[in-house]
């Protein structure tokens, strides 16, 4: 069906636009510019400015063209005389009270891109003293309508700088275009900013002035992103001028894929930017991405030379040195004593490489990866036969109902979570009678694009997301395999399941049927803690506004293969795959977790998912190979690869960074950053985008692919050090990429997921879950989005640890008393050879011996460096909950 | 109940009411009766008759729109017309009452008018004063006449006969009698209220919603708070036949913060209207329900503003929206949305009473119906007036408010961002909308306000625009930053500071702030300056280039003196 076509004619050039875009995106697509301050891509035009103003046959006055919509046989004239004088004047009065040293400049001629000088003007409107000289959008405009002279006294506001950390604010640079306001708002669905005062004083302001994070600040970025001007900046590198090269890239926090475009100049990562068009998180971010990277690439812990032990040392060595003691440890060691640790942080193709080099060179079953057993995800495999996701990210914008099991995307894959908060924040608009109408408050009146979804949370503690749930299932920790049973037990009985596509499309729905009909929703109640009603209701809700989209994470992957089955079962009985805004998404921990299952570099899954008879064995290692940096050494988790490591004769360590794991390290091998290395990775919707080298190398240290390609060489193997060669290979044996070109990757990476024509019932074995030893504590861990899951050293981080939440242990209150722990106040949590401190928080909602925290670095290390802990989904060798003690300190 | 019985009740109320058998002492207690004293004075009545041993009852009344004579009260003894008295100090006030009630003296010295058809006792007939020939009073029919908290007073004064013919006829029929009848907005902008009506009545969507904009913040126009202070319900009703005619059951009226009385009359009003069936579920047995609102002002001037109304109910800060989309399609919460002015929906009652014929019959052919005019500075006797459209504001000017014409510089017409004209120039011209438009200039809110001799014209703008300034919303560019400059211009210029090419500045920037701006706030903030500048230039001129003020209003600087 061919849409209507509305032709236009604009500044003499015939435009064809599709109906309903306004004058100002017909032009654009036309490649015709028209000045805007207060008009952004991402943000519902605002009106503003009126830097957009254009003439129009036939029409009075001069209506602004981002608000204008297309019309048949319309002719704009965007730079006529007198639309040009209406821009001018109006810049004119603007600048009046907007530093304009950069635009007044007698020197501004012999001016050069970011190069300061302290001569010229006077010190309040210094150019100097502006983050945005040179990436202003106000000067662009300024040039565009030709200010010549300005004819009136120019005014300081003499606004205090802002002293929030990360985000850099001045508001005598604000022009309040209100871009930050609106993005906050619609875009991230916090509002932190607003608008304070009337007239002409009127400035942006956080609510009552507060700190930015009291006011409930994530620091995503947004609004230093959308700000036309310097008044928004990001603190670091603000005065180095714009980047001379820029570099789109994904980043490597979180598996949701975000592209970005990084500033580079000199050789330096300056900041990142947005990239709007990008198809996963179109220019959001989080505080991660979006301030975490120069940090993370320019860092002091850097390895920069390849390193040998020598007599109980690491001294520096050369490149071939400690090649050629890398492969006499592996050649020398019998085949099953030797194991692979790797990162699923790495490429697709360096990931390839691994499992290349692991399984035909030196032909071991112990190939690890963050999530070691990643058989919990089977039932995923039975289903859909592979490890994988059957929806993308753009289903949340079609879905109906959200369920989301053990997981927080709202701190976990913030861009997720912040859609989720999109799509069901939007009120549907009823008003409340007439009585109580001056207590009600109806928040903004966005035009609702579509009714709000419905969410359904299944999580032992609230989380953000809370405020925008229709139900919060309030399950008792480790028992979301009973839940989720009762609730397909509740559909099959009250025949809300979706009988013709369960036919259609799915086989062993009978052995599956016998299972569930055994089962007691009286013991499920009694089991998870969720009332028979309650059940019921999610149940119906469920089921009955379809589609319905799953979001599942560690919560649910740490419970182990009866959970994940569970939720295969639930989408299937519904029929909610394969539709859109349907299926399942899981919520990995790490950015290429994705990628490590299609790329195969996991024990009993080879390249395309397909199985293979390993077993892994890591009690008597020998040599261990390890790549990547995110390995903890010192907590409960940990403790297992330290006595790992302890054991062996030789370590091996492919890294970017001085972790702890030099400690045992007889050879270092210095890999690079995800700024300096070129590849693919996939992301949770497994979308398989390019990543990009940004910056060189530090000193001698390669990327991590021409590493394991000489190794490989060695061992026999042949593996290529170009990215291309490798992708082609591997999309030679994964199913979704064949067809795939490495260079046609180029901007909008495809989304791979293929399902096969029927999908089968996973086996559905629910265990009675065993009581907690006397005593101990179960503690649960979540996560924060101002940490870098790398706690092993955060050191690295300075940034992001401006920002800090303290570590706080939430329990209820009930365990509180028992153990006389009083609100706010210390308690030692001690675990199997580790113990460190966090404040208590009383919360209400959590009852039984279970305990949470936000995982997080608080502070430089202690003494004994103990003072971190893993986190369990993205770590290894164990996953899942923690048995602790509590003691009160001091007491 | 029936609207019958409830009018037959209230009428036999009324017939008792006007012919008492005890005095009755009527005070006139709108905020501008209250504010020149009507509180001490009902106590001093009250003490008198004390006093007197009189046993009599003291009632309130609206504002009967003659400000110069608050504080007003109208008295009338058994058997007798009733007479109306101004202005009164407390202690004139005993006085009249010892004279009046104790000595049966008529006092025609304190009197102003007799509710009479002839003359009584050389008191003159209401309708034969200079302030009531010349009106033709419809929305303020019942001001000052009837007890705006009682229902039956209004009832008994064909109160809702309009909203019983209403129900009667569909509401395609009413759009197309108030589109007939030529009324037009009232607010200032002056658009015909019939098609505002159909536009929303055609737009698409179940949920629709009427406002009632009461947020009535332009200085020197106090029309609708007569309307809600003096006769809420036939506001109420009015609003109701809009709910009627565009399909909406639910409504708002947001009244100024400013305007405690006026809030608290209309919510009394809807009070007693609910409980006898007349507004609220199932209307006189119709079918038909309204819920009417009370909205309290967010207290800026842009919630005046239809748009900055609109985000204010919605519980935003109030700043206008782009138009279009307009009201009638996308308005409250982005459904279908009548907003209308106070005096345009009080307006309605009668027109569907009387028929669209009768109103149409009023005013001239091309300004069809009746104007509220007040007015208020430089003139003998401020007040307001209710008048058909074709007087010449000669007359309103001179004979009614009874301005000194020697003493007369400059008229402003509506609103702080109206034109300032000069008053020879405003003598010439009728009161009409497409007349005054023809003339390049509008009669905005209704509010005129008189400019004096003494008065500093550039001072004048300095004020004004520090009010525009200071309540633009903040939102677009043009209005926040042309009012700040204008400001900041004229400033300079009032301390004697000023620079020759200041004006010419202020003149190059208008077309930026008048086709720039986002709503009627910056569009026509640069009219004051424009106007002045055209007009009196010459009052700048001294100010700039002698460094002095010739009224001697601005305190210039003394660098500036020094020059």
């Amino acid at each position: 069906m061919e849409e209507r076509q509305v032709k236009l004619t604009i500044d003499g050039v015939e435009v064809t636009a599709r109906p309903g875009m306004t004058v100002l995106q017909a032009a654009q697509q036309a490649g015709i510019y028209i000045p805007t301050l207060c008009w952004h891509p991402a943000l519902r035009p605002w009106g503003a400015c009126r830097m957009c103003v254009v003439e129009v046959e036939r029409q009075r006055g001069y209506p602004a063209s981002c608000l204008l919509p297309v019309a048949d046989g319309m002719v704009v004239r965007t730079n006529t005389d007198a639309v040009q004088e209406i821009r001018r004047e109006i810049i004119e009065v603007l600048i009046t009270e907007h530093p304009l040293g950069c635009l007044t400049c007698h020197k501004e001629d012999q001016c050069y891109t970011g190069e300061p000088c302290l001569r010229s003007p006077h010190v309040d409107f210094r150019c100097v003293t502006c983050p945005a000289n040179y990436r202003c959008e106000l000067q662009a405009v300024c040039d565009y309508v030709e200010i010549s002279e300005v004819r009136f006294p120019f005014k300081y506001r003499g606004l205090p700088l802002g002293r929030d950390p990360l985000i850099a604010t001045d508001f005598n640079l604000c022009i309040v275009c209100n871009r930050c306001v609106r993005v906050c708002d619609e875009v991230r669905g916090i509002a932190v900013w607003t608008m304070e005062n009337r007239g002409a004083t009127t400035i942006i302001s956080t609510s009552n002035g507060q700190p930015m994070v009291d006011a409930g600040c994530i620091m995503c970025g947004a609004c230093v992103d959308v700000c036309p001007v310097g008044a928004l900046e990001e603190r670091q590198n603000r005065h180095s001028g714009p980047g001379e090269q820029l570099v789109r890239t994904i980043c490597n926090y979180c598996p949701v894929g975000c592209q970005f475009i990084l500033e580079v100049r000199r050789g330096r990562l300056l900041r990142v930017g947005p990239d709007y068009d990008a198809p996963a998180n179109r220019g959001q971010y989080c505080v991660r991405g979006r301030f975490g990277v120069s940090d993370f690439v320019h860092n002091p812990m850097r390895l920069q030379t390849p390193m040998v032990r020598k007599n109980g040392t690491l001294a520096p060595a050369t490149w071939a040195e400690a090649l050629a003691a890398a492969a006499e440890a592996l050649k020398d060691t019998p085949p099953e004593q030797v194991a692979f640790f790797a990162t699923s942080r790495l490429t697709n193709e360096e990931l390839y490489a691994l499992q290349k080099v692991a399984r035909e060179g030196v032909g071991t079953p112990n190939l690890t990866w963050d999530l070691l057993d990643w058989t919990a995800l089977e039932p995923l495999h039975t289903a859909f036969d592979k490890v994988g996701p059957t929806a993308t990210i753009a289903d949340i914008e079609k879905a109906r109902t959200y369920l989301v099991v053990g997981a927080d995307p709202w701190e976990t894959v913030p861009v997720v979570g912040m859609k989720v908060v999109q799509y069901t924040r939007t009120p549907a608009i009823t008003l409340p009678p007439a009585s109580d109408y001056f207590n009600y408050l109806p928040g903004r009146a966005l035009l609702p694009e579509r009714e709000r979804a419905n969410l359904i949370l299944i999580n032992p503690r609230p989380t953000h997301l809370n405020r925008f749930a229709d139900v919060w299932v309030k399950v008792r920790p480790g028992t979301d395999a009973w839940l989720i049973a009762g609730l397909i037990k509740v559909i099959l009985e009250d025949g809300l399941a979706d009988a013709e596509f369960i036919n259609r499309e799915t086989v062993g729905f009978h052995d599956f049927e016998a299972a569930v009909r055994n089962l007691d929703l009286d013991q499920v109640s009694r089991i998870t803690g969720v009332g028979r009603e309650e059940l019921v209701r999610v149940a119906h809700l469920f089921a009955q506004d379809r589609p319905g989209l799953i979001m599942f994470g560690g919560g649910i992957v740490h419970q182990g293969r009866p959970a994940v089955a569970a939720l295969v079962a639930l989408a299937l009985v519904t029929g909610n795959v394969g539709r859109p805004g349907a299926g399942i998404l899981p919520l990995y921990g790490t950015a290429n977790s994705q990628g490590a299952l299609d790329a195969g570099a996991v024990a009993g899954l080879g390249p395309g998912q397909v199985h293979l008879d390993e077993t892994p064995d890591l009690d008597s290692i020998k040599t261990c190979y390890i790549v990547g940096d995110s390995f903890d050494l010192e907590g409960p988790a940990g403790l297992q690869l330290r006595r790992i490591l302890e054991r062996c004769e030789a370590v091996i360590v492919q890294g970017a960074y001085a972790s702890p794991l030099l400690d045992f390290a007889t050879v270092v091998l210095p890999g690079v950053s995800f700024a300096e290395k070129e590849g693919t990775v996939t992301s949770l919707e497994r979308r398989v985008q390019r990543v990009r080298a940004a910056v060189r190398p530090p000193g001698e240290a390669r990327p991590d692919l021409t590493i394991l390609a000489e190794i490989g060489r060695s061992l026999g193997v042949e593996v290529s050090v170009r990215p291309a060669e490798v992708f082609a290979e591997l999309a030679e044996q994964v199913p979704g990429f064949a067809g795939l070109d490495y260079e046609e990757l180029e901007f909008e990476g495809p989304i791979v997921n293929t399902l096969p024509e029927t999908f089968a019932f996973p086996d559905l074995q629910l265990a009675e879950p065993e009581p907690a030893p006397d005593g101990l504590i179960t503690v649960y861990p979540g996560r924060s989005f101002y940490r870098y899951d790398l706690t092993t050293f955060p050191e690295m981080l300075k940034t992001l640890t401006t920002v800090g939440r303290e570590r706080v242990l939430e329990v209820g209150p009930e365990l509180a008393a028992r153990l006389g722990l009083a609100d706010g106040g210390p308690v030692r949590v001690i675990g199997d050879g580790w113990d460190l401190v966090a404040r208590v928080r009383i919360s209400a909602e959590l009852a039984g011996d279970v305990a949470f925290w936000d995982f997080e670095y608080v502070g430089p290390p202690a003494g004994n460096g103990r003072d971190r802990l893993p986190d369990p989904f993205a770590r290894n060798p164990v996953a899942g909950p923690l048995k602790v003690r509590l003691e009160p300190v001091g007491g | 109940m029936s609207l019958e019985t409830l009018v037959a009740e209230a009428r036999s109320r009324w017939e008792r009411k006007i012919n008492p058998d005890r005095p009755r002492i009527i005070i006139s207690a709108g905020s501008c009766g209250i504010f020149a004293g009507a509180r001490k004075v009902k106590t001093a009545v009250i003490d008198a008759l004390k006093r007197l041993h009189v046993d009599a009852s003291v009632e309130k009344t609206g504002c009967v729109g003659l400000c110069w004579a608050e504080p007003m009260l109208d008295i009338q003894l058994p058997g007798r017309p009733r007479v109306a008295y101004g202005p009164l100090t407390p202690a004139e006030a005993a006085q009249l009452i010892e004279d009046v009630v104790g000595r049966g003296n008529p006092r025609v010295d304190k009197a102003l008018y007799v509710y009479a058809d002839a003359p009584y006792e050389g008191i003159p007939s209401r309708e034969d004063t200079d302030w009531f020939k010349l009106q033709y009073r419809i929305t303020q029919r019942n001001a000052g006449i009837i007890d705006p908290e009682d229902l039956d007073d209004y009832l008994a004064n064909g109160g809702y006969e309009g909203l019983a013919r209403a129900l009667t006829m569909t509401p395609a029929e009413i759009v197309d009698a108030v589109k007939k009848s030529g009324l037009r907005g009232c607010g200032g902008a002056a658009f015909p209220t019939g098609l505002k009506w159909e536009f929303c009545l055609r737009a698409r969507g179940t949920e629709k919603y009427v406002i009632c904009n009461a947020d009535e913040g332009n200085a020197g126009t106090w029309k609708d708070r007569l309307i809600m202070e003096g006769d809420p319900f036939q506001l109420i009703e009015g609003i109701t036949i809009a709910a009627y005619a565009n399909g909406a059951s639910r409504g708002f009226i947001y009244i100024r913060d400013e305007y405690p009385l006026a809030s608290s009359r209309v919510r009394t009003a809807i009070e007693r209207l609910k409980a006898r069936g007349l507004l609220g579920d199932n209307i006189l047995g119709s079918g038909f329900s309204f819920e009417l609102i009370v909205r309290d002002g967010a207290g800026s001037y842009l919630c005046g503003e239809e748009m900055g109304l609109i985000s204010s109910i919605e519980g935003d800060r109030a700043m206008p929206r782009s138009r279009p989309p307009f009201p009638a399609t996308n308005g409250l919460f982005y459904k279908p949305t009548v907003v209308n002015n106070v005096e345009t929906l009080a307006n309605v009652p009668q027109i569907i009473a009387r028929g669209w014929e009768w109103y149409a019959g009023l005013g001239t052919e091309r300004s069809k119906g009746v104007r509220t005019i007040t007015v208020s500075g430089a003139v003998r006797r401020p007040g307001g007036f209710e008048l058909p459209f074709g007087i010449p504001l000669k007359t309103i000017i001179y004979d009614l408010a009874q301005a000194d014409p020697a003493d007369l510089k400059a008229v402003q017409m509506g609103g702080p961002a109206s034109n300032i004209l000069p008053a020879d120039f405003v003598a010439t011209l009728p009161l009409g909308l497409d007349e005054l438009r023809d003339a390049g200039t509008t009669i905005g809110s209704g509010g005129l306000v008189m400019i004096g001799q003494k008065t500093c014209i550039p001072n004048l703008v300095l004020q004004l625009m520090e009010f525009l300034r200071d309540e633009s919303c903040g939102k677009c560019f043009p209005c926040q930053m042309g009012t700040r400059a204008y400001y900041n211009t004229l400033y300079r210029i009032c301390r004697g500071e000023g620079r020759p090419e200041d004006l010419d500045f202020m003149l190059d920037i208008a077309p930026a702030v008048q086709f720039g701006s986002l709503c009627g706030h910056g569009q026509v903030a640069h009219v004051p300056v424009v106007d002045t500048i055209t007009h009196f230039r010459h009052e700048y001129e001294v100010h700039i280039r002698e460094r002095r003020c010739p009224q001697g209003v601005c305190e210039l600087s003394p660098v500036a003196t020094a020059v």
